[in-house]
């Protein structure tokens, strides 16, 4: 399994890096920005990409929008990782087209655990 | 007076019977008199006529007599000479006979003394003459016999006899009439005498009558006037029932009325409270009522004789002397007010009432001691002065406005805040400061809606002049004025308030925003260390890490709880309300806080007779739960037990959660669901809580529309509960009909429940 995490601070990728890649066995692939994730996410094909909201540049939002709009990252499922975690935003989200939210701060021991139950494998 | 009254006379006739006496006995008595002088009079005419007839009948009788013996002489001639001369006197006689009887019979028919006797002559006069006419038949028939003559002799002797009687009996009547006559005169002497002394008598008494029923009577009546006017005491009443009486009677009760009233008016002037005075053309005292003593300090004594400006005050001389004038030249009743030097030398304010009488030339005045109502007056001026510039400088807006909600008032603040002139806002109704608002129709003012308003603090959206919207916030008030209800609304503007707020809520997102992404970072690096992630360390390298770890979690539930507070009293908490089983926040609180409590060595014990619906929203429940129950199990002396207990109370759900832990005191409990509120200070450092927990857990309880509160004895334990509306409760909050967390796929629902509980695990403010 691999995970494309795109967050603009490097300290949250590291963290969420060493909790999929050592506690849940997951391939990690980090981005640090909008752009560099759509082209990396083309170029690696993640089974989950983790999209922070709030980034400099492309946000979230909008990277999740350009991912919906390409035909070669359309179909990744994406999991924000947010600090906003109201229902409405929530809402929103899902309705832009993302898979589920994490918030932040998340539980690095179960992070790995809380993405495989988003999509739904063992 | 001369005249003594005549109290003896018994008089119970009215005026007009009196009248009728006097004119009626008089009249009565020479009706009589005059009925008896005719009487009398009659009486000697019939006399006379009574003389004259017996004249009549005596030559009447005589006549007959006559002719009877003539015709018994005739018939004698006759029967010796059958001579035709004898028979002629024969037959006139005889024919003559029965016209006189007749004649003397009508002239006796008024005589029934007579009447016996002449019955008699009448029988015999017949027998006579039927023994006449029998003695012609016997001569015609020639059998010429002496005898009957002598028959007839005897027989007209006998009738002769009996006609002297007759006449005797009528000469007696004719013979007694002159001494009647006489007596009849004699009478009428008498009478006319003694009639005339009678009515003189008659006439002295009808003077008496009339002087003492009436003219005696009115004089007692014009005395008792003089008396009344020179205040003398009156006459005894007049005795009887007439008009002149009962004209006494009512004057002795208007005599005794006005001698009550000027008792009473006596008793006024003495008892008043305000001196009654009269002050001459001098300006001098004439008469003083005892009030004197206590308004002004002076004996009325000691004032009379003085004039009264010795008792003004120098400097209100001129206008009293002025006012005075006035009073005098225009003669009215006008009122003035001074001050009054008293004899100790304390100023009395004085407000006189005078009355200039020009007949007894001097001035009648009360004087009322008004010193109470003006330092009244002062204090209340001053106390208006004080309320007025409390008001106007007040920095919040002020509105006094009708019972419909009309504009009568506002201070200088009202202006600033609408942007308006006072001119302008008078008079306007308060719907056009919160336009578009139903509350402030004045439909809704007529029909007495304002109700709603009054007695908390409300926010609406007001609008300046310029059109500018702004919040206010408005307390409305209603009191009683002497024209009927009013409104006092005070309106602040709260859009600095607002702003401030909005400030301090962005402030604390962001701040808590961006403190999350670097206690991610921290947090996470310390649970991969502290749980050997990243390899093995040091004993004393360990403990330092999951010291960090604690904290910085700590630090995460600090902010979370920050968050949730902030969202809450901001309302933008967002609830999905749903059908939610009671049983199943149980199972998830329970959950979650089981390891918690086993840490502690408490046990959780359930008590719920039945599962109930609620309209809640789920996680937020559960989150409550957690907090209550972590707080219990934090609180617990270990080995214990924590008891939840459910009951449906009419229809509400109604949960407790009771420990036997040390107990909040008191003073503190009713602090307790406040922000930072500890039992103890040290507590959120000893037991590690935010002192939000309970704060959050009110919000979320109110906002489902419930309560919440807590009771407990210090040093046996606390109970907590709450109260929510059942499901089908008209209080129940709306469960939305599409809720999009029931779209989302399910295994991120249950994603979902787990991130919120776990953090909530954390996040259960330990704020006992």
């Amino acid at each position: 399994m691999k995970v494309l995490i795109i967050d603009d601070e490097e300290d949250i990728r590291s963290i969420a890096s060493m909790s999929l890649g050592i506690l849940g066995g997951i391939d990690v692939v980090e981005a640090e920005g909008g752009e560099e994730g759509i082209s990396k996410a083309e170029a690696e094909n993640p089974d989950v990409i983790l999209l922070d909201h709030n980034m400099p540049g492309l946000d979230g939002p909008a990277t999740l929008a350009k991912l919906r709009e390409n035909s070669a990252t359309k179909n990744i499922p994406v999991i924000f990782l947010t600090a906003r975690a109201l229902t409405s935003d929530m809402e929103r989200l899902k309705q832009m087209g993302a898979t589920g939210v994490i918030t932040k701060p998340f539980d690095p021991t179960t992070l790995a655990t809380q993405v495989k139950a988003i999509l739904g494998v063992q | 007076m001369s005249e003594k009254p005549k109290q003896k006379s018994k008089i119970t006739l009215t005026l007009a019977q009196k009248g009728l006496v006097l004119v009626g006995v008089p009249l009565l008595f020479e009706l009589i008199f005059v009925g008896m002088l005719a009487t009398l009079l009659s009486h000697s005419e019939s006399e006379a006529l009574r003389v004259a007839q017996s004249r009549a009948i005596i030559t009447k009788t005589n006549t007959l007599t006559k002719l009877i013996i003539e015709a018994g002489a005739a018939l004698a001639g006759y029967s010796a000479n059958r001579a035709k001369s004898y028979l002629e006197h024969y037959e006139a006689a005889v024919e003559q006979i029965p016209v006189e009887m007749e004649e003397l019979r009508s002239l006796s028919a008024d005589s029934p003394e007579q009447e016996e006797r002449l019955e008699k002559i009448e029988s015999s006069v017949e027998a006579d003459l039927s023994m006449i006419k029998n003695i012609k038949r016997e001569i015609d028939a020639g059998r010429n016999d002496q005898d009957p003559f002598k028959t007839l002799q005897k027989f007209t002797d006998s009738l002769e006899q009996e006609l002297d009687s007759f006449v005797r009996a009528e000469r007696q009547i004719e013979k007694s009439s002159p001494q009647i006559q006489q007596r009849s005169k004699q009478m009428l002497n008498t009478l006319l005498w003694s009639g005339t002394a009678l009515n003189v008598l008659l006439s002295l008494l009808m003077a008496n009558l009339f002087y003492t029923g009436i003219t005696g009577r009115l004089k007692i009546l014009t005395d008792n006037t003089i008396r009344l006017a020179r205040n003398e005491s009156l006459n005894p009443p007049i005795a009887g029932s007439d008009e002149v009486a009962q004209l006494d009677r009512v004057f002795h009760e208007m005599a005794g009325a006005l001698v009550e009233a000027a008792r009473k008016e006596h008793s006024i002037i003495e008892n008043a409270l305000d001196v009654i005075c009269s002050i001459d053309e001098n300006g001098k005292f004439t008469a003083v009522s005892p009030a004197s003593v206590q308004v002004f300090g002076y004996q009325p004594e000691e004032l009379i004789g003085r004039r009264f400006t010795e008792l003004i005050l120098a400097e209100d001389i001129e206008s009293t002397l002025d006012c005075t004038r006035r009073i005098m030249l225009e003669q009215a009743l006008l009122p003035f007010e001074n001050r009054v030097v008293k004899k100790d030398g304390t100023l009395v304010n004085v407000l006189w009432s005078s009355y200039w009488s020009n007949q007894e030339l001097c001035m009648f005045c009360v004087a009322h001691d008004i010193s109470d109502r003006k330092r009244a007056e002062n204090m209340l001026k001053e106390s208006e002065l004080r309320t007025r510039s409390i008001i106007e400088s007040m920095p919040i807006g002020l509105v006094i406005t009708s019972p419909i909600g009309e504009i009568e008032l506002v201070n200088p603040q009202m202006e600033k805040i609408f942007d308006m002139t006072k001119e302008e806002l008078l008079g306007q109704h308060l719907s056009e400061l919160f336009p578009g608002n139903e509350e402030f129709s004045p439909e809704n003012f007529k029909a007495g809606a304002y109700q709603r308003l009054l007695a908390r603090v409300r926010e609406f959206k007001a609008q300046r002049k310029g059109g500018e919207i702004f919040p206010a916030e408005l307390t409305v008030i209603v009191f009683n004025t002497s024209e009927g209800s009013r409104l006092l609304i005070n309106i602040l503007d709260v859009t600095e308030r607002h702003s401030m707020e909005r400030l301090k809520r962005e402030f604390v997102s962001t701040v808590s925003h961006e403190l999350r992404t670097p206690l991610t970072a921290i947090r996470g690096s310390l649970t991969l260390l502290s749980i050997g992630a990243l390899g093995e360390m040091a004993e004393q390298a360990m403990k330092a890490v999951k010291i960090a770890e604690r904290n910085a979690l700590r630090l995460v539930n600090l902010i979370n709880d920050l968050l949730d507070i902030e969202k809450l009293e901001a309302g933008k908490m967002e609830m999905v309300f749903e059908q939610v089983q009671i049983s199943t926040v149980f199972e998830r609180a329970f959950e979650t806080v089981r390891p918690y409590a086993e840490q502690f060595d408490i046990k959780l014990e359930l008590q719920m007779p039945e599962d109930l619906l609620l309209s809640a929203d789920c996680d937020r429940l559960v989150q409550v739960m957690i907090n209550l129950l972590s707080n219990a199990c934090k609180y617990s002396p270990k080995h214990d037990t924590v008891t939840v207990s459910s009951s449906k109370e009419e229809n509400q759900l109604f949960v407790s959660i009771v420990d036997h832990g040390r107990g909040i005191p008191a003073e503190t409990l009713p602090k307790i669901f406040e922000r930072f509120q500890q039992v103890e200070s040290a507590d959120s450092k000893r037991k590690g809580g935010t002192g939000l927990g309970l704060a959050i857990c009110k919000a979320i309880i109110e906002q489902h529309n419930g309560s919440i509160g807590a009771s407990s004895e210090y040093g046996k334990g606390s109970k907590f509960w709450f109260r929510l509306p059942l499901w089908n409760s008209p209080e129940a909050p709306e469960a939305a009909e599409k809720l999009a967390r029931l779209e989302l796929p399910p295994e991120f629902r249950k994603l979902q429940e787990e991130i919120q509980p776990g953090s909530s695990i954390e996040t259960a403010s330990q704020s006992e």
